[in-house]
C-alpha cells in the first residue's frame, strides 16, 4: 500500500501543488466510491468534492496510525451517506413492485461493462443502495449497518435481500438488452 | 446467506474493487475554490475577533487613562476648595524621599504643623490642608507606612504625627506614622470629614430599551443569484435592551459602553403568484398558486435554500409544505420546496457599544451628538415558517459570522427628573460596515432606525 506521509507533510506544511497531487492519487478510486453510493454522477461529483474538502480539512487530524487511502475512503463513504440521509427527507423510496427470482446474473456480471453495474447500483431505492454497498462493497457486519444507518438489523437484512432481488433482475434484462442490441448492431 | 447470494456479492466486488473512473475536471477546480474561500472566511474570523479584541482593548484603557485623570482633576478640585488661608510650611525643593512630619495639635481650634528642618534640602512653600476648614471637604490620599493607601475619610485614633510625603511632580500623599513617644500628648484625634458639597456627576448608569426599524442591504453573486427564486426581503420592527455605563471624560464630552440585547427579523415575503415572479419555474395545479416555493440544492449533504439573508439549511421540512422532486425549472431539473407561508429568518445579537457623545445644549434639557462603534455578536440563529404562534421550526442560516461591527450616530435628548435620574431619548441609527454572511457569495449588512430610550442614574 503507498505510503502517504511525505505528501500528507507536504501539504500541512503549505507547499501548493501537494493537494493537488494527493487528489490525483486517490480521486479516481474514490470517485468510484462515490458513484456507487450515489443516485447519478452529479450527486457523485457533490460528494467527492465534500469528501476531499472534509479530507484537506482534517488532514492535520491523521495519526498516520492506519491507511491513509481507508482514512480517506471512510470520510467518502461518511459523506455519501449524510448526503443520503438528508435526502430521505424529500425522496421518498419508490417501493419496487416484487420482482420474480432471476437466476443467469453470473454471465451478465461477467460481460456488463462496469459502468452499467455502477449504473444498476445507483437505480436502486436509496436505503438498499447503502446498505448494498456497505454490506458487500465495505464489508460491514448488519449489525455495524443497522448502527450506521439508524434502522434494525433486521431491517439491514431485509434490505440487502431485497436490493440483491433488484440488482438480479435488472442485470438480467439489462443483460438481455445489451446482447440484443449488440446482435442488431453486429 | 445462500450460496448464490454470496456468489453475487463476490462478483460484484470483485468487477466493483478496482473500479477508478476518472473524475470530472473541473471537481478539483471546485475543490481548490471552495479551500481558498475557507481560508479567507477563517482570515476574516481572525480579523474580526482581533477587531472585538481591539475595541475591548480600547474600551479598558479609555476606562484606565480617564479614570486615574478624573480622580486626579477631582483631588485638584477639592484641594482648591481646601485652599489653606495661612497654614504654609517652608520646606526645601522636595526630593523622592522627603517628608515632612507634621504634629497634629489637640486644640479644637487651628490645627499646626511643624516641619524638621533638617531633612529639607531646599525652601518652598506648601500648603498644607491641615486646617478647620479642611475637615469640610478633605479627602486626602493617605499612604500607611505598610503601603496600603487609598482615599476617604480619615479617622486616626492613635495617630499622634502625619507626615507628608512630597514627591516632585506627583500628587500629594500623607503618610501616617507611629509618632514617637515624646509627641503623644500633642495629639489625640484627627477626623476629616467628607464634604457635603454638591459634585458634578461623573458616572451614569443607564437601563434602555431599544425599538427600532431594521432592514438591511444586501448582494449576492450571479450563481447564487440563479438559485434565489425571491429577492424581496423586508424590515422589521423590533424591540431590544440594556443597560450603559458612561462617564464623564471632560465637559462636555462623554464617554459610553454597555451590553445591549436585540433581535432581527428578516422576512422573506412569499410569491403570491408563480406567473408574476421569477420563481415561476413550473406549471403548478392552481391550489398550490399560493405557495412560496424556491430551489433546493444539496450543500455539505443538507438541504439548502437560497435566500438573500445567505442559504437556509433545513433542519426539519415543515407541515403542510411540499418538497417537489424533479421539478424541470428554467435552470434544469431541479427540487422545489413550497411552502404556505413566509420565511422569517431570526437573528439575535448582544452588541457591545463604544460611544462617543458631545454635549451641544446645555441647560434643564441637554442635548448631546453621538456616534460610536459596536461589536455585534451573533448568539441566535433561526429560521421559521409562518409568524406568531403558528410559526415552526425550518432549520439556521448558514455561514453566518459570530462577530460584526457596525457603526452609530444620532442625538440625545436627556431630561432631569431629579437630582440623579434624568429620562433620556436618543434618536440612533446605525450600519453594519462588515457582512453577517461570510460565505463569499452572499453580502449582507443590517441597518437600524430607531429610538432609544430610557432612566439614566448619575452617581
Amino acid at each position: 500500500m503507498e505510503d502517504f506521509r511525505d505528501i500528507i507533510d507536504a501539504c500541512l506544511s503549505g507547499d501548493h501543488r501537494a493537494p493537488g497531487e494527493l487528489y490525483r492519487k486517490l480521486a479516481p478510486k474514490m470517485y468510484g466510491v462515490c458513484l456507487r453510493y450515489a443516485k447519478d454522477t452529479h450527486e457523485a461529483e457533490d460528494n467527492l468534492q465534500e469528501g476531499f474538502i472534509t479530507v484537506f480539512s482534517k488532514l492535520k487530524d491523521f495519526r498516520h496510525e492506519g491507511s491513509f487511502e481507508g482514512w480517506v475512503r471512510r470520510i467518502i463513504v461518511n459523506v455519501s451517506l449524510d448526503s443520503c440521509r438528508k435526502k430521505q427527507q424529500l425522496l421518498y423510496v419508490d417501493e419496487m413492485k416484487k420482482l420474480e427470482s432471476a437466476t443467469g446474473e453470473d454471465e451478465a456480471i461477467a460481460h456488463l461493462p462496469v459502468e452499467d453495474l455502477v449504473k444498476v447500483i445507483q437505480e436502486l431505492p436509496p436505503r438498499y443502495r447503502m446498505v448494498f454497498n456497505l454490506y458487500v462493497m465495505e464489508g460491514y457486519s448488519h449489525s455495524e449497518i443497522s448502527r450506521e444507518l439508524g434502522i434494525s438489523e433486521g431491517a439491514s437484512k431485509s434490505d440487502l435481500s431485497r436490493a440483491r432481488e433488484i440488482l438480479r433482475n435488472k442485470l438480467k434484462v439489462h443483460y438481455s438488452d445489451v446482447r440484443h442490441n449488440r446482435r442488431y448492431s453486429l | 446467506m445462500s450460496l448464490q447470494d454470496k456468489h453475487l456479492d463476490d462478483l460484484f466486488r470483485e468487477r466493483l474493487g478496482n473500479f477508478t473512473p476518472e473524475p470530472p475536471a473541473g471537481v478539483w477546480n471546485r475543490i481548490q475554490e471552495k479551500l481558498d474561500r475557507k481560508r479567507v472566511v477563517r482570515r476574516m474570523v481572525f480579523y474580526r475577533w482581533a477587531g472585538a479584541a481591539a475595541v475591548l482593548l480600547l474600551a479598558i484603557i479609555s476606562g484606565v487613562l480617564v479614570i486615574p485623570d478624573k480622580m486626579g482633576n477631582l483631588n485638584q478640585a477639592e484641594g482648591r476648595k481646601t485652599q489653606l488661608p495661612a497654614q504654609t510650611i517652608q520646606q526645601d525643593t522636595p526630593t523622592p524621599e522627603t517628608a515632612i512630619p507634621i504634629n497634629v495639635a489637640d486644640s479644637p481650634g487651628r490645627k499646626t504643623a511643624t516641619e524638621k528642618g533638617s531633612r529639607l534640602k531646599e525652601r518652598q512653600q506648601v500648603d498644607l490642608p491641615v486646617q478647620e476648614k479642611v475637615r469640610e471637604s478633605w479627602r486626602p490620599v493617605l499612604t500607611a507606612e505598610n503601603g496600603q493607601h487609598g482615599r476617604g475619610d480619615l479617622t486616626l485614633p492613635e495617630q499622634k504625627e502625619i507626615t507628608l510625603v512630597m514627591i516632585p511632580g506627583q500628587k500629594l500623599m500623607v503618610a501616617m506614622a507611629t509618632p514617637p513617644d515624646h509627641h503623644k500628648e500633642q495629639g489625640k484625634v484627627w477626623k476629616p470629614v467628607v464634604s457635603k458639597e454638591k459634585k458634578e456627576m461623573e458616572w451614569e448608569l443607564g437601563l434602555r430599551l431599544t425599538p427600532a426599524y431594521a432592514s438591511q442591504s444586501t448582494g449576492y453573486s450571479a450563481a447564487y443569484a440563479l438559485n434565489l427564486s425571491n429577492t424581496a426581503s423586508s424590515g422589521q420592527t423590533g424591540v431590544g435592551g440594556g443597560i450603559s455605563v458612561g462617564m464623564k471624560a471632560s465637559k462636555r464630552w462623554r464617554v459610553e459602553s454597555g451590553l445591549y440585547y436585540s433581535r432581527s427579523d428578516v422576512s422573506q415575503r412569499r410569491t403570491s403568484s408563480f406567473a408574476s415572479s421569477n420563481a415561476d419555474y413550473f406549471a403548478m395545479a392552481s391550489a398550490d398558486k399560493n405557495f412560496y416555493s424556491n430551489r433546493i440544492t444539496m450543500e455539505n449533504g443538507m438541504l439548502a435554500l437560497n435566500t438573500p439573508a445567505g442559504k437556509i439549511h433545513i433542519d426539519q421540512v415543515p407541515q403542510q409544505s411540499k418538497l417537489v422532486s424533479g421539478a424541470e425549472t428554467a435552470i434544469g431539473m431541479n427540487t422545489i420546496l413550497l411552502t404556505p407561508d413566509d420565511f422569517l429568518q431570526v437573528f439575535d445579537f448582544l452588541e457591545l457599544p463604544l460611544t462617543a457623545r458631545y454635549q451641544i445644549l446645555d441647560g434643564k434639557m441637554v442635548l448631546e451628538l453621538q456616534s460610536g462603534l459596536s461589536a455585534n455578536f451573533v448568539v441566535g440563529n433561526q429560521v421559521f415558517v409562518g409568524e406568531g404562534s403558528d410559526r415552526q421550526y425550518l432549520g439556521r442560516t448558514s455561514n453566518i459570522a459570530p462577530l460584526g461591527f457596525s457603526g452609530m450616530a444620532g442625538l440625545g435628548f436627556s431630561y432631569p427628573l431629579s437630582k440623579k435620574i434624568a429620562i433620556t431619548l436618543e434618536p440612533r441609527a446605525s450600519y453594519w460596515f462588515s457582512s453577517m454572511n461570510n460565505s463569499g457569495e452572499v453580502t449582507f449588512k443590517p441597518w437600524k432606525i430607531g429610538v432609544v430610550s430610557g432612566l439614566t442614574f448619575g452617581f
